[in-house]
Protein backbone atom coordinates (compact mmCIF):
# COMPACT_ATOMS: atom_id res chain seq x y z
CA UNK A 1 0.00 0.00 0.00
CA UNK A 2 1.53 3.52 -0.83
CA UNK A 3 2.06 5.95 1.72
CA UNK A 4 0.30 9.28 0.01
CA UNK A 5 -3.19 6.60 -0.13
CA UNK A 6 -2.85 5.72 3.27
CA UNK A 7 -2.73 9.28 4.28
CA UNK A 8 -5.67 10.00 2.25
CA UNK A 9 -7.81 7.26 3.95
CA UNK A 10 -6.59 8.29 7.30
CA UNK A 11 -6.92 12.03 7.22
CA UNK A 12 -11.25 11.02 5.95
CA UNK A 13 -11.40 10.36 9.68
CA UNK A 14 -9.54 13.22 11.65
CA UNK A 15 -12.20 14.14 14.51
CA UNK A 16 -12.30 11.87 17.67
CA UNK A 17 -15.24 11.82 20.28
CA UNK A 18 -12.83 10.28 22.86
CA UNK A 19 -9.53 12.30 23.41
CA UNK A 20 -7.96 11.18 26.17
CA UNK A 21 -8.04 14.12 28.63
CA UNK A 22 -12.06 13.18 27.77
CA UNK A 23 -11.93 9.38 28.57
CA UNK A 24 -9.52 9.81 31.25
CA UNK A 25 -12.15 12.45 33.31
CA UNK A 26 -14.71 10.07 32.54
CA UNK A 27 -13.16 7.07 33.66
CA UNK A 28 -12.74 8.81 37.30
CA UNK A 29 -16.41 9.91 37.69
CA UNK A 30 -17.30 6.15 36.63
CA UNK A 31 -14.89 4.89 39.12
CA UNK A 32 -16.36 7.58 41.52
CA UNK A 33 -19.69 6.33 41.16
CA UNK A 34 -19.23 2.31 40.97
CA UNK A 35 -17.08 2.45 44.23
CA UNK A 36 -19.82 5.01 45.74
CA UNK A 37 -22.66 2.34 45.27
CA UNK A 38 -20.68 -0.42 46.33
CA UNK A 39 -19.57 1.21 49.90
CA UNK A 40 -23.22 2.05 49.84
CA UNK A 41 -24.64 -1.30 49.23
CA UNK A 42 -22.20 -3.19 50.92
CA UNK A 43 -19.82 -1.42 53.33
CA UNK A 44 -21.07 1.57 54.74
CA UNK A 45 -19.56 4.00 57.63
CA UNK A 46 -18.27 2.39 60.97
CA UNK A 47 -21.08 3.15 63.42
CA UNK A 48 -18.62 5.92 65.00
CA UNK A 49 -17.79 7.58 62.27
CA UNK A 50 -19.10 11.32 63.52
CA UNK A 51 -16.49 10.75 66.89
CA UNK A 52 -14.00 8.87 64.64
CA UNK A 53 -14.06 12.58 62.85
CA UNK A 54 -12.33 14.45 65.71
CA UNK A 55 -9.49 11.84 65.85
CA UNK A 56 -6.04 13.12 64.39
CA UNK A 57 -5.41 9.05 63.13
CA UNK A 58 -8.95 8.74 61.50
CA UNK A 59 -8.17 11.97 59.59
CA UNK A 60 -4.67 11.60 58.62
CA UNK A 61 -5.43 8.13 56.61
CA UNK A 62 -7.65 10.30 54.20
CA UNK A 63 -4.45 12.36 53.70
CA UNK A 64 -2.65 9.37 52.59
CA UNK A 65 -4.93 7.87 50.56
CA UNK A 66 -6.24 11.21 48.86
CA UNK A 67 -2.59 12.23 47.85
CA UNK A 68 -1.69 9.00 47.10
CA UNK A 69 -4.86 8.99 44.47
CA UNK A 70 -4.29 12.81 43.20
CA UNK A 71 -0.23 12.23 42.47
CA UNK A 72 -0.94 8.45 41.29
CA UNK A 73 -4.02 10.09 38.74
CA UNK A 74 -1.64 12.94 37.56
CA UNK A 75 1.26 10.63 36.68
CA UNK A 76 -0.84 8.23 34.80
CA UNK A 77 -2.31 11.38 32.84
CA UNK A 78 0.98 12.04 31.73
CA UNK A 79 1.98 8.55 31.14
CA UNK A 80 -0.56 8.03 28.73
CA UNK A 81 -0.01 11.24 26.93
CA UNK A 82 3.21 10.46 25.12
CA UNK A 83 5.75 13.76 25.08
CA UNK A 84 4.41 14.54 28.52
CA UNK A 85 7.70 16.00 30.42
CA UNK A 86 7.62 12.80 33.52
CA UNK A 87 10.71 13.85 35.48
CA UNK A 88 9.70 13.91 39.49
CA UNK A 89 6.37 13.13 38.35
CA UNK A 90 7.38 9.76 38.13
CA UNK A 91 8.27 9.96 41.83
CA UNK A 92 4.84 11.39 42.72
CA UNK A 93 2.67 8.90 44.39
CA UNK A 94 5.22 7.93 46.63
CA UNK A 95 3.98 10.99 48.73
CA UNK A 96 1.85 9.12 50.17
CA UNK A 97 3.69 6.21 51.80
CA UNK A 98 6.32 8.82 52.83
CA UNK A 99 4.14 10.21 55.00
CA UNK A 100 2.53 7.49 56.52
CA UNK A 101 6.00 6.25 57.42
CA UNK A 102 6.87 9.61 59.39
CA UNK A 103 3.47 8.67 60.64
CA UNK A 104 4.66 5.60 61.49
CA UNK A 105 7.38 6.83 63.19
CA UNK A 106 5.24 8.98 65.02
CA UNK A 107 3.03 6.48 66.10
CA UNK A 108 6.31 4.40 67.73
CA UNK A 109 7.51 7.16 69.73
CA UNK A 110 4.09 7.83 70.72
CA UNK A 111 2.75 4.36 71.88
CA UNK A 112 4.75 1.92 74.60
CA UNK A 113 6.37 -0.45 72.84
CA UNK A 114 4.07 -2.97 74.15
CA UNK A 115 0.92 -2.68 72.30
CA UNK A 116 2.81 -2.36 68.48
CA UNK A 117 1.94 -6.03 68.30
CA UNK A 118 -1.63 -5.25 69.11
CA UNK A 119 -2.16 -1.69 66.92
CA UNK A 120 -0.18 -3.31 63.76
CA UNK A 121 -2.52 -6.41 63.85
CA UNK A 122 -5.35 -4.59 64.46
CA UNK A 123 -9.07 -6.25 63.95
CA UNK A 124 -9.72 -5.60 60.60
CA UNK A 125 -6.60 -7.40 58.76
CA UNK A 126 -8.73 -9.43 56.69
CA UNK A 127 -11.70 -7.36 55.84
CA UNK A 128 -8.95 -4.68 54.69
CA UNK A 129 -7.19 -7.21 52.53
CA UNK A 130 -10.75 -8.45 50.96
CA UNK A 131 -12.46 -4.59 50.48
CA UNK A 132 -9.85 -3.08 48.66
CA UNK A 133 -9.25 -5.00 46.32
CA UNK A 134 -13.58 -5.38 45.78
CA UNK A 135 -13.91 -1.95 46.09
CA UNK A 136 -10.81 -1.25 43.77
CA UNK A 137 -11.73 -3.68 40.69
CA UNK A 138 -14.41 -1.32 39.25
CA UNK A 139 -12.16 2.20 38.80
CA UNK A 140 -9.37 -0.30 37.75
CA UNK A 141 -10.97 -1.83 34.65
CA UNK A 142 -12.65 1.85 33.96
CA UNK A 143 -8.97 4.08 34.40
CA UNK A 144 -7.42 0.61 32.28
CA UNK A 145 -10.11 1.51 29.71
CA UNK A 146 -9.47 5.39 29.93
CA UNK A 147 -6.03 4.49 29.11
CA UNK A 148 -7.00 2.64 25.70
CA UNK A 149 -7.65 6.50 24.58
CA UNK A 150 -3.95 7.29 25.15
CA UNK A 151 -0.65 6.02 24.39
CA UNK A 152 1.34 4.58 27.17
CA UNK A 153 4.79 4.24 26.49
CA UNK A 154 5.42 2.03 28.96
CA UNK A 155 1.88 -0.26 29.00
CA UNK A 156 3.04 -2.17 32.16
CA UNK A 157 3.78 0.59 34.32
CA UNK A 158 1.07 3.01 33.14
CA UNK A 159 -1.13 -0.27 34.31
CA UNK A 160 0.88 -0.74 37.49
CA UNK A 161 -0.53 3.18 38.06
CA UNK A 162 -3.39 3.14 37.37
CA UNK A 163 -3.31 0.12 40.35
CA UNK A 164 -2.66 2.49 42.34
CA UNK A 165 -4.96 4.90 41.55
CA UNK A 166 -7.76 2.44 42.09
CA UNK A 167 -6.51 1.60 45.29
CA UNK A 168 -6.29 4.70 46.49
CA UNK A 169 -9.89 5.53 45.83
CA UNK A 170 -10.55 2.16 47.37
CA UNK A 171 -9.06 2.71 50.34
CA UNK A 172 -10.39 6.17 50.97
CA UNK A 173 -13.99 4.64 51.06
CA UNK A 174 -12.33 1.88 53.21
CA UNK A 175 -10.99 4.08 55.11
CA UNK A 176 -14.29 5.44 56.66
CA UNK A 177 -15.58 1.83 57.40
CA UNK A 178 -11.91 0.59 59.09
CA UNK A 179 -12.24 0.95 62.86
CA UNK A 180 -8.04 0.96 62.91
CA UNK A 181 -6.54 3.86 63.06
CA UNK A 182 -3.73 3.31 64.04
CA UNK A 183 -0.60 4.02 61.35
CA UNK A 184 0.69 0.91 62.31
CA UNK A 185 -2.10 -1.00 60.89
CA UNK A 186 -2.50 1.19 57.94
CA UNK A 187 0.66 0.60 57.08
CA UNK A 188 0.47 -2.74 57.05
CA UNK A 189 -2.64 -3.77 55.33
CA UNK A 190 -3.35 -0.97 53.23
CA UNK A 191 -0.28 -1.13 50.81
CA UNK A 192 -0.63 -5.04 51.10
CA UNK A 193 -3.77 -4.98 49.47
CA UNK A 194 -2.54 -2.06 47.12
CA UNK A 195 0.23 -3.91 46.03
CA UNK A 196 -2.16 -6.40 45.14
CA UNK A 197 -4.05 -4.05 42.99
CA UNK A 198 -0.79 -2.78 41.51
CA UNK A 199 0.50 -6.06 39.84
CA UNK A 200 -2.72 -6.90 38.71
CA UNK A 201 -3.08 -3.63 36.92
CA UNK A 202 0.48 -4.35 35.45
CA UNK A 203 -0.08 -7.40 34.36
CA UNK A 204 -3.16 -6.60 32.59
CA UNK A 205 -1.66 -3.04 31.43
CA UNK A 206 0.74 -5.17 29.72
CA UNK A 207 -1.20 -6.79 27.78
CA UNK A 208 -4.32 -4.64 27.10
CA UNK A 209 -2.36 -1.41 26.75
CA UNK A 210 -0.34 -1.98 23.91
CA UNK A 211 -0.29 -0.28 21.00
CA UNK B 1 -13.57 27.24 6.94
CA UNK B 2 -10.98 24.72 5.58
CA UNK B 3 -8.74 26.35 3.63
CA UNK B 4 -8.49 29.19 5.54
CA UNK B 5 -7.42 27.37 8.45
CA UNK B 6 -4.99 25.53 6.50
CA UNK B 7 -3.58 28.64 5.29
CA UNK B 8 -3.47 29.57 8.63
CA UNK B 9 -0.71 26.88 9.39
CA UNK B 10 1.28 27.23 6.48
CA UNK B 11 1.19 30.69 7.05
CA UNK B 12 2.09 30.11 10.73
CA UNK B 13 4.77 27.70 9.29
CA UNK B 14 5.98 30.43 6.43
CA UNK B 15 6.11 32.76 9.39
CA UNK B 16 8.54 30.82 11.79
CA UNK B 17 10.62 29.79 8.92
CA UNK B 18 10.99 33.59 7.71
CA UNK B 19 12.00 34.63 10.92
CA UNK B 20 14.49 31.89 11.25
CA UNK B 21 16.39 34.00 8.74
CA UNK B 22 16.95 37.13 10.11
CA UNK B 23 17.28 39.45 7.45
CA UNK B 24 21.59 39.97 8.39
CA UNK B 25 23.83 42.88 7.29
CA UNK B 26 27.12 41.77 5.11
CA UNK B 27 28.18 38.50 7.04
CA UNK B 28 30.30 38.96 10.08
CA UNK B 29 33.68 37.96 8.57
CA UNK B 30 35.34 37.52 11.91
CA UNK B 31 32.51 34.58 12.96
CA UNK B 32 34.68 32.39 14.00
CA UNK B 33 33.65 28.10 12.92
CA UNK B 34 31.75 27.26 16.41
CA UNK B 35 29.98 30.89 16.18
CA UNK B 36 28.83 29.53 12.65
CA UNK B 37 27.90 26.19 13.75
CA UNK B 38 26.24 27.48 16.93
CA UNK B 39 23.83 30.21 14.77
CA UNK B 40 23.15 27.34 12.12
CA UNK B 41 22.13 25.14 14.72
CA UNK B 42 19.67 27.70 16.42
CA UNK B 43 18.27 28.35 12.79
CA UNK B 44 17.54 24.53 12.71
CA UNK B 45 15.92 24.41 15.89
CA UNK B 46 13.72 27.26 15.55
CA UNK B 47 13.00 26.22 12.03
CA UNK B 48 11.84 23.00 13.85
CA UNK B 49 10.16 24.62 15.76
CA UNK B 50 7.76 26.52 13.41
CA UNK B 51 7.05 23.57 11.43
CA UNK B 52 5.82 22.03 14.82
CA UNK B 53 3.89 24.97 15.50
CA UNK B 54 2.53 24.71 11.85
CA UNK B 55 1.78 20.96 12.56
CA UNK B 56 -0.12 21.04 15.93
CA UNK B 57 -2.42 24.04 14.68
CA UNK B 58 -3.63 21.80 11.89
CA UNK B 59 -3.77 18.93 14.52
CA UNK B 60 -6.16 20.93 16.44
CA UNK B 61 -8.17 21.85 13.61
CA UNK B 62 -8.23 18.09 12.39
CA UNK B 63 -9.52 17.14 15.49
CA UNK B 64 -12.67 19.25 15.21
CA UNK B 65 -13.03 18.31 11.67
CA UNK B 66 -11.24 19.96 9.66
CA UNK B 67 -10.29 17.11 7.53
CA UNK B 68 -8.48 18.69 5.32
CA UNK B 69 -5.81 20.18 7.41
CA UNK B 70 -5.33 16.89 9.25
CA UNK B 71 -4.15 15.31 5.88
CA UNK B 72 -1.79 18.13 4.97
CA UNK B 73 -0.30 17.12 8.63
CA UNK B 74 0.30 13.86 8.14
CA UNK B 75 1.40 14.27 4.64
CA UNK B 76 3.76 17.12 6.00
CA UNK B 77 5.15 15.22 8.63
CA UNK B 78 5.55 12.14 6.45
CA UNK B 79 9.03 13.09 5.24
CA UNK B 80 9.92 14.51 8.74
CA UNK B 81 8.67 10.74 10.06
CA UNK B 82 10.88 8.95 7.36
CA UNK B 83 14.44 10.55 7.89
CA UNK B 84 14.29 9.60 11.53
CA UNK B 85 13.03 6.40 10.77
CA UNK B 86 15.99 5.99 8.00
CA UNK B 87 18.46 7.44 10.59
CA UNK B 88 17.40 4.63 12.94
CA UNK B 89 17.24 1.93 10.19
CA UNK B 90 20.56 0.48 10.05
CA UNK B 91 20.55 -1.40 6.90
CA UNK B 92 17.29 -1.99 6.24
CA UNK B 93 15.44 -1.64 2.48
CA UNK B 94 13.63 1.44 1.40
CA UNK B 95 10.31 -1.00 1.74
CA UNK B 96 11.10 -2.04 5.09
CA UNK B 97 11.65 1.55 6.29
CA UNK B 98 8.29 2.51 4.29
CA UNK B 99 6.68 -0.13 6.41
CA UNK B 100 7.97 1.18 9.39
CA UNK B 101 6.98 5.18 8.70
CA UNK B 102 3.43 3.33 7.75
CA UNK B 103 2.90 1.73 10.74
CA UNK B 104 3.91 5.21 12.72
CA UNK B 105 1.58 7.37 10.66
CA UNK B 106 -1.21 4.67 11.46
CA UNK B 107 0.16 5.28 15.36
CA UNK B 108 0.13 9.07 14.85
CA UNK B 109 -3.68 8.48 13.50
CA UNK B 110 -5.14 5.81 16.09
CA UNK B 111 -3.63 7.57 18.72
CA UNK B 112 -4.18 11.29 18.26
CA UNK B 113 -6.23 11.36 20.76
CA UNK B 114 -2.80 11.17 23.33
CA UNK B 115 -1.75 14.47 22.18
CA UNK B 116 -2.04 16.51 25.11
CA UNK B 117 -2.86 19.93 23.38
CA UNK B 118 -1.44 22.17 25.59
CA UNK B 119 1.90 20.30 25.00
CA UNK B 120 4.47 21.20 21.87
CA UNK B 121 3.30 18.66 19.03
CA UNK B 122 6.95 17.37 17.98
CA UNK B 123 7.74 15.37 21.55
CA UNK B 124 4.54 13.35 20.73
CA UNK B 125 5.29 12.65 17.32
CA UNK B 126 9.11 11.66 17.80
CA UNK B 127 7.79 9.51 21.22
CA UNK B 128 5.39 7.38 18.53
CA UNK B 129 7.99 7.24 16.22
CA UNK B 130 10.96 6.18 18.73
CA UNK B 131 7.99 3.61 19.82
CA UNK B 132 7.42 2.14 16.34
CA UNK B 133 11.33 1.79 15.70
CA UNK B 134 11.78 0.15 18.99
CA UNK B 135 9.06 -2.56 17.99
CA UNK B 136 10.24 -2.93 14.41
CA UNK B 137 13.85 -3.91 15.85
CA UNK B 138 12.14 -6.32 18.12
CA UNK B 139 10.18 -8.17 15.41
CA UNK B 140 13.02 -8.43 13.46
CA UNK B 141 15.56 -9.52 15.92
CA UNK B 142 13.63 -12.21 16.59
CA UNK B 143 13.42 -13.60 12.69
CA UNK B 144 16.87 -12.23 12.27
CA UNK B 145 18.79 -15.93 12.67
CA UNK B 146 16.18 -18.20 10.35
CA UNK B 147 18.71 -18.62 7.13
CA UNK B 148 17.01 -17.39 3.69
CA UNK B 149 17.92 -20.81 2.42
CA UNK B 150 15.78 -22.46 4.77
CA UNK B 151 12.85 -20.62 3.20
CA UNK B 152 13.57 -21.14 -0.42
CA UNK B 153 11.72 -24.46 0.52
CA UNK B 154 8.57 -23.45 1.52
CA UNK B 155 8.30 -20.28 -0.10
CA UNK B 156 6.44 -20.30 -3.01
CA UNK B 157 8.68 -20.60 -6.13
CA UNK B 158 6.72 -18.56 -8.51
CA UNK B 159 2.84 -17.72 -8.64
CA UNK B 160 1.05 -20.82 -10.33
CA UNK B 161 -1.39 -19.92 -12.67
CA UNK B 162 -4.52 -18.54 -10.86
CA UNK B 163 -7.40 -20.83 -10.76
CA UNK B 164 -11.09 -19.51 -9.70
CA UNK B 165 -10.64 -20.55 -6.25
CA UNK B 166 -8.27 -18.95 -4.02
CA UNK B 167 -5.10 -21.17 -2.88
CA UNK B 168 -6.94 -23.71 0.50
CA UNK B 169 -3.83 -22.52 2.41
CA UNK B 170 -5.07 -18.76 2.14
CA UNK B 171 -8.51 -19.53 3.36
CA UNK B 172 -7.19 -21.43 5.96
CA UNK B 173 -5.10 -18.51 7.06
CA UNK B 174 -8.04 -16.39 6.62
CA UNK B 175 -9.88 -18.44 9.11
CA UNK B 176 -7.40 -17.42 11.88
CA UNK B 177 -7.79 -13.70 11.25
CA UNK B 178 -10.24 -11.71 13.82
CA UNK B 179 -13.76 -12.05 12.06
CA UNK B 180 -13.80 -8.39 11.33
CA UNK B 181 -10.42 -8.51 9.46
CA UNK B 182 -11.27 -11.71 8.15
CA UNK B 183 -14.69 -9.71 6.82
CA UNK B 184 -12.74 -7.09 5.50
CA UNK B 185 -10.28 -9.15 3.63
CA UNK B 186 -12.84 -11.09 2.11
CA UNK B 187 -14.87 -8.06 0.53
CA UNK B 188 -11.56 -6.26 -0.63
CA UNK B 189 -9.00 -9.00 -1.77
CA UNK B 190 -10.63 -11.66 -2.55
CA UNK B 191 -14.53 -10.35 -3.91
CA UNK B 192 -12.74 -7.24 -4.90
CA UNK B 193 -15.37 -4.47 -3.74
CA UNK B 194 -14.27 -1.11 -3.24
CA UNK B 195 -12.98 0.31 0.07
CA UNK B 196 -16.14 2.76 -0.14
CA UNK B 197 -18.67 0.11 -0.22
CA UNK B 198 -17.26 -2.43 1.85
CA UNK B 199 -17.04 0.48 4.15
CA UNK B 200 -20.87 1.33 3.94
CA UNK B 201 -21.85 -2.38 4.01
CA UNK B 202 -19.83 -2.72 7.31
CA UNK B 203 -21.05 0.51 8.71
CA UNK B 204 -17.24 1.40 9.19
CA UNK B 205 -15.55 4.57 8.06
CA UNK B 206 -13.28 4.35 4.90
CA UNK B 207 -10.21 4.89 6.84
CA UNK B 208 -11.21 2.59 9.61
CA UNK B 209 -12.00 -0.02 6.57
CA UNK B 210 -8.06 0.72 5.66
CA UNK B 211 -6.53 0.28 8.87
CA UNK B 212 -8.32 -2.69 9.28
CA UNK B 213 -7.10 -3.79 5.83
CA UNK B 214 -3.59 -2.98 6.44
CA UNK B 215 -3.35 -4.78 10.05
CA UNK B 216 -4.69 -7.57 8.19
CA UNK B 217 -2.15 -7.68 5.74
CA UNK B 218 0.39 -7.66 8.95
CA UNK B 219 -1.52 -10.26 10.79
CA UNK B 220 -1.44 -12.54 7.40
CA UNK B 221 2.30 -11.75 6.95
CA UNK B 222 3.02 -13.12 10.28
CA UNK B 223 0.96 -16.06 10.06
CA UNK B 224 2.27 -16.98 6.82
CA UNK B 225 6.08 -16.80 8.66
CA UNK B 226 4.51 -18.72 11.23
CA UNK B 227 3.01 -21.56 8.93
CA UNK B 228 6.58 -21.58 6.69
CA UNK B 229 8.49 -22.05 9.82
Amino acid sequence: MKTKELIRHLAKDSTLRWPFHRAFKLALAASLAITVLIYAALVGPRPDVLQAADSTRFLFKFVVTLSTATTAALLVARQSQPGSPLGLWRLAPITGPLLLIAAVIAELIASPPSAWASLTIGSNSLMCLTLIPLLAAGPLFCILIALRHGAPTHPGVAGATAGMLASAIAATFYASRCTDDSPLFVATWYPLASAFMVVTGYAIGRRMLRW
Amino acid sequence: MHPVQRLTCSFQKWIGIAAAYPSQGPVNAAASPDEIRSAQAARRKSLQQAREEGWAAAMRAGLTGDTHAYGWFLEDATPYIRAVVRRRAGNRSAADVEDIVQDVLLALHLKRGSWNQSLPIGPWISTLTRNKIVDAHRKTKSMAHIPIDDLSDVLPATQEESSGDPDPDINGLLSRLRPQQREVVQMISVDGISVRDAASRLRMSEGAVYVTLHRAFKALAALYRGNAL
